[in-house]
């Protein structure tokens, strides 16, 4: 080793995870001030009572059941009515019940007005709209700070690949991350020029975990790097794409069963004509390129399942076609033995489930049926049954099914807080570490605190769409942002949990770290229902301007 | 309501952070054992530490010392055997082994830094050991299983320490087969053994802290009756002091000197030696030496009060024991690790240093004299000429039909060799025998 490689490692090996630790400080802290109280968009004024519904997000329930926006007394049915904001403005819907506006009564989808007098049954209401609030909406200040110090990290870890011995030293890791340096600061300035702020919480720790698995590809299989970077490229065309869609809810109505077909089409290919890596067939070679379409599923799951379980077609068939739907996915899936990938569409079904309210007893029924059918794959089929058999055991089996945690555990230990370097661990040269052990890798080579921060980030996506999910204008943008952190958490949570020997390991991807170019460009997809579900704190204003 | 909505989220990240927390805690609990695992390429290669410092003795003879990646052992077979419980082999066979246990403190490693060192050197430990003395106790030994210790009362330092069967730390694979007969135990620290006579020692030190009179006399007639029950004896020794029933071993002595204390009083000696407490030697955690006294019939307590019952004594243990004795009642903390130091020669660590006062000075002295008199009148002088030896000898039965343990615990009162030593020969026979041939050999080495 040179020395002034061995002066860089030890001056950036302590720099690096106090820049990361305090970027997650700066992103809690910002964060914390950036909430704002909800405005409500519109009120339900009671003929008798005091009894006000308030309308926050674009659609709103009108019934007896306790979920409802605006809660009926004398009304016989749970949900009886549904007001939605599009937009043409503000729109009545009878779901079970009667409805009359201005005493006409109405069967379809009809245009409402603000002072208009809508009867459900016999009571009647008067939409009005709320007072002008006098305070300023809080601006998003420090992201440009965030991201400086995010730029610091990613030149060190650019110098410490760079002077690495155990590295190729060519120009295009430099390139790539000074490339990645330049998106983030022109996406940064545009936010900036457009809204007057800008809100990266979602954009700074992908870009972290993107290095990451930059990093860790460049020194594993330098030969798919620039594949993975395409894969990067791509994935953030589709999730640009896919907000676009997602930011008008009657395209994403519309599309909901292409989207269906188009997942269920993929997977049956895929049960047909897959080929088996690592025990799971569920890899897809077109010839010229070959892929997970399992992965490529995850996005349409949550697109299709966040409009079928909307609050319209939850009061009628939504919920048995949304678990026709998630049955089939599952279960051809669980065909091609990839049960890591049916736990997580596992999850992500009981949070839309959650999310859209759905009967606590469905959620409940099935989970308990999940845990028998758990119980009866890993019984009866000896392939699930081994990864079984060394779980929590695995020094007893250092050297046979426990071989890659137990290397994984060194490695964390190896790495201590600091890590030893990029490039300079071990584990790498384990089959599927890549992979499967990317958690061990980053921590033998960046040590604990960066490893930590890293599994955070998914808690911090969590946090943001908890946040988001009570604030935001549509209960669709809600429940698909709680289902896309859930997905991407458990994930991670699974790969992590596997590679430590907390849970079975079960060869799941770490979403934008591991390697893998289906997983990457899904991931970053899947990053749109963040984006599309953050509040749009002009639309008071503009509702006021269209009815005054 | 929205809150209920997300909870299953909120849920799943509270579980998510919890758990990678525990992961972290684990790994800082147990990080030295996972970085010690020998496929840890970062230290080992293919089994061997290439990356450790060198453990050398007192005189800086090299014990173990990694030469072009590969790790080596003194060239010496029987060095090696005699010094392998002491320094440990790579595999961690012998828990107690330096090589295990300071393996931090060998490698450089730590929790925070991880394996994480510039020049990829190590440290270098010196132990106090002196392995001319530790190849003498383990020829001493002869095919015996046992144990030898010896340690410096003045200045806490452990010069000797065997124990037997012992294997050779290049062959591993043939100690294995060896490996339910305690070929990786260190019997020094980790033994637990039944004192016999040696336990009188304790006993007597009890009668001199409580007793206004040390003259009383007590009657042996093969034995003695004690609660309708009989306590036999070796010997009809007629009518005995404390003096006279130490040197003669006499068991219905100690039995009615044990009934006459009470065993409340017996224990509260005994603890205050270190009795039911932890033992540490260094960074080392070594077995307890126990007693059981409280509420029990007089008869058990008679035979406990020489030895028998259920007292179980750690050799190590004993051997602080005996040094404290020696030092006029104050135990220099044992060390075993003299220093450890930076391949250029700076020092990182030093251990010991630590005084603890375990029996009054008067108190002391008078047992001293006691035990002095056991080895004058007794087993006289010869083998031990100008060491000014005070000792006991120990009996343990062990089962009808095998030979019982031979003991012999004891110190040198001679300030040019003040070295407090114990003897164990397991199935040796009687005390007196064996024990006191190898304590002789050793201590004139």
């Amino acid at each position: 080793m040179s020395t002034v490689y061995t002066l860089y490692l030890g001056i950036s090996r302590i720099a690096m995870p106090i820049l990361i630790a305090s970027l997650l400080f700066l992103w809690i802290i910002i964060f914390k001030k950036s909430k704002r109280k909800n405005e409500a968009l519109a009120f339900m004024q009671p003929e008798f009572g005091e009894n006000y519904g308030e309308i926050f997000s674009r659609e709103s329930l009108v019934g007896k059941s306790h979920r409802c926006e605006v809660r009926l007394e004398k009304s016989p049915h749970k949900c009886h009515a549904l007001i939605t904001l599009e937009k043409d403005g503000f729109f009545v819907e009878p779901l079970n019940g009667k409805v009359a506006v201005n005493d006409e009564p109405i069967y379809d989808k009809t245009p409402i007005s603000v002072g208009d007098f809508i009867t459900f049954n016999k009571e009647m209401y008067r939409l009005c709209l709320p007072e002008e609030e006098d305070e300023p909406c809080k601006v998003c200040k420090g992201t440009g700070f965030m991201l400086l110090i995010f730029t610091l990290f990613q030149v060190l870890l650019c110098g410490q690949v760079y002077l690495s011995p155990n590295m190729e030293s060519g120009y295009i890791f430099p390139a790539s991350i000074g490339g990645m340096i330049l998106i983030e600061w022109i996406y940064y300035i545009v936010l900036r020029v457009k809204n007057g702020h800008a809100k990266m919480f979602i954009e700074i720790p992908t870009a972290f975990l993107l290095s990451l698995g930059l990093t860790i590809c460049y020194s594993c299989t330098p030969e798919e790097y620039v594949k993975q970077l395409v894969c990067i490229g791509v994935g953030i065309v589709g999730a640009f794409i896919l907000r676009s869609i997602l930011s008008g809810l009657s395209a994403v109505t519309a599309l909901r069963y292409v989207v269906a077909v188009i997942a269920l089409g993929l997977l049956g290919v895929n049960l047909i004509f897959g080929t088996t890596v690592y025990g799971s067939r569920n890899w897809l070679d077109l010839g010229f390129v070959s892929f997970q379409p399992s992965e490529v599923v995850k996005v349409a799951y949550i697109f299709f399942g966040g409009v079928v379980l909307s609050k319209k077609e939850l009061s009628k068939m939504g919920i048995f076609i949304f678990l026709v739907f998630s049955a089939l996915c599952m279960g051809t899936i669980a065909i091609m033995r990839d049960f890591g990938a049916v736990a997580i569409f596992f999850v992500t079904m009981v949070v839309l489930l959650m999310m859209r309210h759905a009967p606590l007893w469905i959620t409940g029924g099935i989970t308990g049926l999940a845990a028998v059918s758990a119980v009866g794959v890993i019984t009866f089929l000896p392939y699930v049954a081994d990864r079984f058999a060394a779980w929590t055991k695995v020094w007893q089996y250092a050297d046979s099914l426990g071989y890659q945690q137990t290397r994984t555990i060194i490695a964390c230990a190896s790495g201590g807080l600091f890590g030893v370097g990029a490039g300079n661990g071990y584990l790498k040269n384990i089959t599927a570490a890549d992979t499967d052990l990317v958690f061990g890798i980053v921590s033998e080579e960046f040590g604990g605190i960066i490893s930590f921060a890293m599994a955070m980030c998914f808690v911090l996506f969590a946090v943001y769409a908890v946040d988001v999910s009570k604030r935001c204008r549509s209960s669709y943008y809600a429940g698909t942002a709680c289902a896309a952190a859930g997905m991407l958490l458990f994930q991670t949570a699974l790969n992590i949990f596997g590679s430590v020997d907390i849970l079975p390991l079960t060869g799941v991807t770490i979403p934008f770290v591991s390697n893998g170019g289906t997983s990457i460009i899904s991931g970053l997809c899947i990053l749109a229902f963040f984006k599309a579900a953050e509040v749009e704190s002009k639309l008071p204003e503009t509702i006021r301007r269209r009815y005054y | 309501m929205t809150s209920f909505r997300s909870l299953f989220v909120t849920l799943l990240s509270t579980i998510f952070t919890l758990t990678i927390l525990f992961h972290y805690g684990k790994l800082a609990i147990h990080s030295e054992r996972y970085a010690s695992y020998p496929t840890n390429p970062h230290l080992f290669n293919q089994g061997d530490l290439y990356r450790a410092g060198k453990i050398l003795d007192r005189d800086g003879n090299i014990l173990a010392q990694t030469i072009n990646g590969k790790r080596e052992f003194n060239s010496s077979e029987t060095i090696r055997r005699a010094t392998v419980h002491t320094v440990g082999d790579l595999e961690g066979n012998v828990a107690t082994g330096v090589h295990s246990v300071y393996f931090n403190e060998l490698t450089g490693y730590n929790f925070v830094d991880g394996v994480y060192d510039s020049d990829n050197s190590g440290n270098d430990i010196t132990l106090t050991i002196d392995t001319d003395m530790c190849t003498t106790a383990y020829k001493a030994l002869g095919g015996y299983k046992g144990t030898v210790g010896v340690m410096n009362w003045k200045t806490g330092e452990i010069l000797c320490m065997v124990s037997t069967p012992t294997f050779d730390p290049y062959y591993t694979d043939q100690a294995d087969k060896d490996a339910e007969n305690g070929v990786y135990v260190n019997r020094l620290l980790s033994g637990q053994y039944a004192p016999g006579s040696t336990f009188k020692v304790v006993t007597a030190l009890s009668g001199i802290e409580n007793f206004s009179n040390l003259d009383d006399k007590y009657t042996c007639k093969n034995g003695v009756t004690i609660g309708g029950e009989w306590v036999s004896c070796m010997g009809n020794h007629g009518s005995e002091t404390m003096q006279s029933g130490l040197t003669h071993s006499c068991n219905s002595t100690f039995a009615q000197i044990g009934v006459k204390l009470g065993g409340n009083t017996l224990l509260r000696t005994a603890e205050g030696l270190g009795f039911n407490k932890k033992v540490n030697l260094g960074k080392i955690t070594c077995a307890k030496s126990i007693v059981n006294l409280t509420n029990i019939k007089d008869i058990d307590l008679g035979w406990a009060s020489m030895g028998q019952h259920d007292d179980l004594i750690n050799p190590f243990h004993y051997l602080t024991v005996m040094s404290a004795i020696a030092n006029d009642g104050v135990l220099k903390e044992p060390v075993l690790v003299k220093k450890v130091s930076t391949p250029k020669g700076t020092t990182l660590k030093k251990e010991g240093g630590s005084d603890k006062r375990l029996i009054a000075k008067e108190d002391a002295k008078t047992l001293s004299d006691m035990m002095r008199k056991v080895v004058t009148d007794y087993y006289s002088d010869s083998g031990f000429s100008g060491l000014e030896t005070c000792g006991k000898t120990g009996t343990a039965e062990v089962g009808e039909d095998k030979r019982p343990h031979s003991w012999f615990v004891g110190f040198c009162r001679n300030e040019s060799k003040p070295y407090a030593f114990v003897v164990i020969v397991e199935n040796g026979g009687m005390g007196a025998g064996i024990a006191k041939t190898i304590a002789s050999r050793v201590l004139n080495s």
